[in-house]
C-alpha cells in the first residue's frame, strides 16, 4: 500500500462530496457500504451530518477507504459502532447529507465504522491473551472469555453493541482501572491502518515485547487521531473466583463527599480494591443505593483474597462509621453494570484528573454542582486515583452554544472533555510548544494529510 | 584499539580512533558542566567502550559527567550545534549494545544524575534523576511502606534512567508489569536541548509520548527527571522451588499455572547446566543437582490468599510430575531457594570466559515445544547453554558461554543466536523482552516487522530527533533508518581490547 500522492489541500476538493461518496462506492464496493443497523442508530443518536459512512469488511479495506480519502485529502471520522459519536444536539439533520457541496465548501468527513471487524482473531486460554478484530463489541469479547472461564478487568463505561476498537483507542477505562490498569495497561499489539492507508502493527501477542518503538501505548488513546485500529491482543486473566462489593452511605452535602475521599484513602492503603468509586447521591440513587454519598468497593479474586480484604474494609468503614456516620453493607454486583450504563448514555461528560490526596479539594465544586439547583449533574470519582468524572445524560442536554461546567478552578486538576466539547472554566493543562510541535510530528507521520485530525469523537 | 575481524550483520567493518574533541567543543563544555565532569584521556575512556554486553566494544570521544537538567540540555546544545551524535549512559548493564558508543559519539553519563528529589508517601509517587539506582529507590521510601516494582537483575546496580530506556523488566513483572507501567511522568532533553515534559496524554486527551518515550533506548531524547509510581509492600510473601526431573514437565507447570489462573509475583525456571554452576560456586544453596529443572514461583499479597494461592501451586506441580517442592519458611529459607535463579548468572563465570545472554519470548503456551527447539539448537552448534529465565511471561534467556577467541566458536553462537530467535518469532514471539534491540538485535528486527513498518519507527525517531543525533544506528537497521554515515562497530572476538 502505497502512501497518498499529493492532491489538492483540505477544504479544496477536486471532487464534489457526492461525487467522492460515489467514488468510494464504486471502489469499495457493496461490502463496504455501512449496514442499516449502523445507519439507523446514528440517526437515532442525531450524529452529524457525514459524506458516507462505511463499514468495510476486513482491514485491508479499511486501509484502502483511508487511502482514498487522503488522496481527495477528504476528512475521515473513525469509528466502532457508533455509539460514542457525539450528537449534534439539534434534530433532524444526522446523516449522509444530499446536498453536494463542492470545492472549499465543507468539512463533512467520511465515517468509517470498524463494526464489521468483529471476529475472534487468536485465543489460546492458557496464553491468558485473545485477539480480536477492532469491531468485536464489548459484550462478544466478555461471552468468548466467560466460555473460557476468564475475563478482561476492564469495565468502560460502555454498552452495547460499543466495540473493544474504540474502548482501546478511546483509552476508556472504568472503576476496574483501581485494580487492574486502564487499556493502556492491557493491550499487548495493535494493527493500525494509518491515515494514508498504510497497515501497520505494533506490539504483539506476547506479554512482554519491547522490540521496537511503543506504538502500543502511542495508538492506545489517541481517539482516532493516528488512524483507524483493526485488531488489538489484550492480557486477559482467570475470572474472579469470588466478586463481592462493598457499599458505605455518608449522607449527604459537601462534608459527606469530604468524608468519603478521606475514607477512600485509608482503604486504598489498608485493603487495596479492584475497584473503589466515590458517588454522588443522585448516582447512587440510579444505581438503587439510597440517595447518599456513597463508597462503592469491589473486591473480586480468589476466596480467601476476597474474604480477607471483605473483613478488612468492613472493619475500617465500620470503624470510619462510628465517628463520622454512615452505614456499612454488602450488595450484589448489580452497580457496577449500572454505573457503566449510567455514563454511556452521558450527553455532556467531563473528567477532571488530580491526586489522590487532594480529592478533597477536586470534589468540593464539583460536590455543589452535582446537588446543586440546576440538576441533572451526575458525579462519580475513582477515589484511588484521583479521576473524577461530572456528566449530564443525553436526556439533559445542554445547548451546545452555552455548554458549560459551572464550577470554578481548581487549582491541581486537569480538565477534558470526554463528549461534547463544553466550556471549561476549571483550568486546562496547556500544553508547552515542545510537546505541541512533537504531536504535531508524529500526527504527520500516521496522517500526513491530516484527515484525522477531528479523531474519532475527541 | 581493537583489531577488526568480523561483522555477524554483513555490515562493513572499520576501524575508528575516536578524534578528540575539538577544543572550542571541549571549552563550551567545559563551561556547562565543569572540566572536572569530562572525561577524555584514553585511559579513563576504557571505561565506557561497552556495556553489559561486551562483545562490541568501541570507544567514545569523551565522556561527559552532567548532574541536573540544565547542565543535560547545555552539553546536548553543544554537541548538536557541532553536529556530534552522543549516547546516554546509566550504570552500563544493557545486554543489547544499547549504550554502546559507536566511533565518534560522545557518552553522556547519567551516574551523577543520583538524588531522588521527591517522594510523595500519600500519592504513592516519587520523583528521581536518572542516575538513581534501582534498588537504592526502594531502600529509601520503604519506610513509608512503598517499594518500587520493577526488579531488573542488575537492580542493585542499573539505574531508573537505563530502565527508562530499555523498558526494563525483572522476575516480578509477571504481576506488576514492565518499567512503563510504573512511570508516570519524565522530564526530557530533546537531540536540540530543549527541555519538554512528557505523560500519558490521559488527563489531557494529549498522545501518550510517555509511553511512546519509555524503551526508546536513548534514540528520541535524554529522561534527565522520573516520576514513578511506587507500590505497597507487600503483606505475605511465600516462596515455592518445584524441582523436575524433565524440561518439558517443568514448562508445563508453569503454562498449567497461568492457565489455572494463578497470577504468581514471579514465575521462574533454571535448568540443569544452571543448577549445576550455582551448586559449584559459593552461593550452593544444597539443590540437587541431578533433577533437569526448576520452578521458582512466588506469591504475594495478604497471608490468606498467598497460602491458598501456594498450595494450588504446589499441587499442580505435584500433579504435573515434580520430584518435590520446597516452600520457604522464613526469609533465609527465601533467599536460600532464589539463590539458583538469582546467582546463576554471576555462576556462569565457571563456565568460560564469555557469556551471551539472550532474550526472546514466546506464548506461554509455547514454552515446552520452544525450550526443546532451543535446547536443540544448542546442541546442534555445539554450544554449552544454560537457562534461567522468567518462565511465567514466556520470557526466555538462552544463555551461551564461550571463548571469544575461538573464532569458529563465535560464529556458531552467533548462528544459534539467530535461530533461536528464529525459533521464537514463528512460536508466535517476539526478538526481546526487556533488553531492547540496541545494537545486538538491530538486524533481527526484520522478522517482525515489515519495511513499512520500520520506516514508519523511523519517522516517529526523526519527529523526535531530526538530524540523528541521538544514539545513532541503534534499534533500527541501518538500512531502513540511514542518520548514521559513521563507520561500524566490529565484534571483538580476539580478545585483544
Amino acid at each position: 500500500m502505497g502512501r497518498a500522492g499529493h492532491p489538492p489541500r483540505h477544504g479544496r476538493y477536486r471532487l464534489s462530496r457526492a461525487a467522492f461518496a460515489d467514488h468510494l462506492r464504486a471502489r469499495l464496493g457493496p461490502a463496504a457500504a455501512a449496514p442499516p443497523a449502523l445507519l439507523h442508530r446514528l440517526a437515532a443518536r442525531n450524529t452529524p451530518p457525514y459524506a458516507a459512512a462505511l463499514a468495510p469488511p476486513d482491514a485491508a479495506a479499511v486501509a484502502e477507504a483511508l487511502e482514498l480519502c487522503a488522496q481527495e485529502g477528504w476528512p475521515v471520522r473513525p469509528a466502532g459502532a457508533g455509539t460514542w459519536l457525539e450528537p449534534r444536539g439539534e434534530p433532524g439533520e444526522s446523516g449522509e447529507s444530499g446536498d453536494p457541496g463542492g470545492p472549499g465548501e465543507d468539512d463533512t468527513p467520511v465515517l468509517i465504522s470498524t463494526m464489521r471487524l468483529n471476529r475472534i482473531v487468536e485465543h489460546e486460554p492458557a496464553d491468558l491473551v485473545v485477539g480480536v478484530e477492532a469491531g468485536v463489541s464489548t459484550g462478544a469479547l466478555a461471552a468468548q472469555l466467560t466460555r473460557h472461564g476468564q475475563w478482561l478487568p476492564l469495565d468502560p463505561p460502555a454498552a452495547e453493541p460499543a466495540t473493544i476498537g474504540a474502548v482501546v483507542a478511546q483509552g476508556s477505562a472504568g472503576p476496574l482501572r483501581a485494580g487492574h490498569g486502564t487499556p493502556r495497561d492491557l493491550a499487548l499489539g495493535v494493527r493500525i491502518a494509518t491515515g494514508d492507508g498504510r497497515l501497520v502493527h505494533f506490539g504483539g501477542r506476547v506479554v512482554k515485547n519491547v522490540a521496537g518503538y511503543d506504538g502500543v501505548r502511542l495508538t492506545v488513546g489517541s481517539g482516532g487521531t493516528l488512524g483507524v485500529i483493526t485488531e488489538v491482543y489484550l492480557r486477559v486473566r482467570g475470572a474472579p473466583r469470588d466478586d463481592r462489593t462493598i457499599v458505605v452511605g455518608l449522607g449527604a452535602g459537601a462534608g459527606a463527599a469530604a468524608r468519603g475521599a478521606d475514607l477512600a484513602l485509608e482503604i486504598r492503603d489498608q485493603v487495596g480494591c479492584d475497584a473503589l468509586e466515590l458517588v454522588s447521591p443522585a448516582v447512587a440513587a440510579a444505581l438503587g443505593l439510597g440517595a447518599s454519598w456513597t463508597l462503592v468497593a469491589r473486591l473480586a479474586g480468589g476466596e480467601a483474597a476476597v474474604q480477607e480484604g471483605v473483613d478488612r474494609l468492613k472493619w475500617v468503614a465500620e470503624r470510619a462509621s462510628r465517628t463520622v456516620g454512615g452505614a456499612v453493607s454488602e450488595v450484589g454486583a448489580e452497580p457496577w453494570s449500572r454505573l457503566a450504563l449510567l455514563e454511556s448514555d452521558a450527553g455532556v461528560a467531563v473528567r477532571l484528573t488530580g491526586r489522590p490526596t487532594s480529592l478533597v479539594e477536586g470534589l468540593g465544586p464539583v460536590a455543589e454542582l452535582a446537588e446543586g439547583p440546576e440538576g441533572g449533574w451526575l458525579c462519580a470519582a475513582h477515589a484511588a486515583d484521583g479521576v473524577i468524572r461530572v456528566w449530564r445524560p443525553e436526556s439533559a442536554p445542554l445547548e451546545r452554544a452555552t455548554a458549560r461546567l459551572p464550577i470554578p478552578a481548581i487549582g491541581g486538576w486537569t480538565a477534558r472533555s470526554d463528549r461534547l466539547p463544553v466550556h471549561l472554566e476549571v483550568p486546562r493543562v496547556r500544553r508547552r510548544e515542545g510537546v505541541r510541535e512533537l504531536t504535531r510530528k508524529i500526527r504527520a507521520v500516521f496522517d500526513p494529510r491530516g484527515i484525522l485530525a477531528a479523531g474519532g469523537g475527541q | 584499539m581493537v583489531t577488526d575481524r568480523v561483522s555477524t550483520s554483513g555490515a562493513p567493518i572499520a576501524t575508528h580512533a575516536g578524534e578528540p574533541l575539538p577544543p572550542p567543543v571541549l571549552d563550551a563544555l567545559a563551561a556547562a558542566v565543569g572540566a572536572g565532569a569530562i572525561v577524555t584521556s584514553p585511559g579513563s575512556l576504557l571505561v565506557y567502550e561497552s556495556d553489559g554486553l561486551t562483545a562490541y566494544r568501541s570507544r567514545p570521544r569523551a565522556v561527559l559527567l552532567p548532574q541536573e537538567t540544565g547542565q543535560v540540555a547545555a552539553c546536548v546544545r553543544i554537541l548538536a550545534d557541532a553536529g556530534i551524535p552522543f549516547v546516554a549512559r546509566g550504570a552500563g548493564t544493557g545486554l543489547s549494545g544499547g549504550a554502546l558508543a559507536l566511533a565518534g559519539t560522545v557518552v553522556i553519563s547519567l551516574a551523577r544524575m543520583d538524588r531522588i528529589l521527591e517522594v510523595d508517601a500519600g500519592n504513592r509517587r516519587a520523583r528521581v534523576q536518572p542516575g538513581v539506582v534501582n534498588v537504592e529507590l526502594s531502600a529509601a521510601v520503604a519506610g513509608s511502606g512503598l517499594y518500587y516494582a520493577p526488579d531488573p537483575s542488575s537492580q542493585t546496580v542499573c539505574t531508573i534512567g537505563g530502565n527508562v530506556a530499555e523498558n526494563a523488566g525483572g522476575p516480578h513483572c509477571l504481576k506488576y508489569g514492565t518499567t512503563t507501567n510504573h512511570i508516570v511522568g519524565l522530564t526530557v532533553v530533546l537531540t536540540d536541548g530543549s527541555v519538554v515534559e512528557l505523560d500519558s496524554g490521559a488527563a489531557d486527551g494529549g498522545l501518550d509520548l510517555l509511553g511512546l518515550f519509555v524503551g526508546s533506548e536513548g534514540t528520541f531524547g535524554i529522561a534527565t527527571e522520573i516520576a514513578v509510581r511506587l507500590l505497597p509492600i507487600p503483606e505475605a510473601v511465600e516462596t515455592l522451588l518445584a524441582l523436575f526431573d524433565d524440561v518439558d514437565d517443568a514448562s508445563r507447570a508453569v503454562s498449567a499455572l497461568i492457565a489455572h489462573g494463578l497470577l504468581p509475583a514471579a514465575l521462574e525456571m533454571v535448568d540443569r547446566e544452571a543448577i549445576r554452576a550455582v551448586e559449584a560456586g559459593a552461593y550452593a544453596a544444597g539443590l540437587p543437582t541431578d533433577v533437569a529443572g526448576a520452578l521458582v514461583i512466588e506469591f504475594d499479597g495478604t497471608p490468606a490468599a498467598v497460602r491458598a494461592d501456594s498450595d494450588q501451586a504446589e499441587e499442580i506441580c505435584r500433579r504435573l510430575g515434580a520430584r518435590d517442592v520446597q516452600r520457604a519458611t522464613d526469609e533465609a529459607e527465601r533467599q536460600r531457594l532464589w539463590y539458583a535463579r538469582k546467582k546463576a548468572f554471576g555462576a556462569m563465570g565457571r563456565l568460560a570466559p564469555d557469556i551471551l545472554v539472550q532474550d526472546a519470548v514466546v506464548p506461554r503456551s509455547r514454552l515446552p515445544d520452544t525450550m526443546r527447539e532451543i535446547y536443540a539448537i544448542a546442541a546442534r552448534h555445539g554450544i554449552r547453554m544454560c537457562n534461567m529465565f522468567h518462565a511465567g511471561d514466556g520470557n526466555l534467556h538462552p544463555t551461551l558461554v564461550f571463548d571469544r577467541r575461538d573464532a569458529d566458536l563465535v560464529r556458531r553462537v552467533d548462528l544459534a543466536s539467530k535461530e533461536m530467535m528464529q525459533a521464537c518469532v514463528r512460536a508466535g514471539g517476539t526478538i526481546t523482552g526487556e533488553h531492547g534491540v540496541g545494537y545486538d538485535k538491530r538486524d533481527y528486527m526484520e522478522m517482525i516487522f515489515s519495511d513499512d513498518e520500520m520506516a514508519l519507527m523511523c519517522d516517529l525517531r526523526r519527529a523526535f530527533d531530526p538530524r540523528g543525533l541521538a544514539n545513532p544506528a541503534k534499534v533500527l537497521p541501518v538500512r531502513i533508518c540511514r542518520e548514521w554515515v559513521g563507520p561500524a562497530t566490529r565484534r571483538v572476538t580476539d580478545g585483544t581490547a
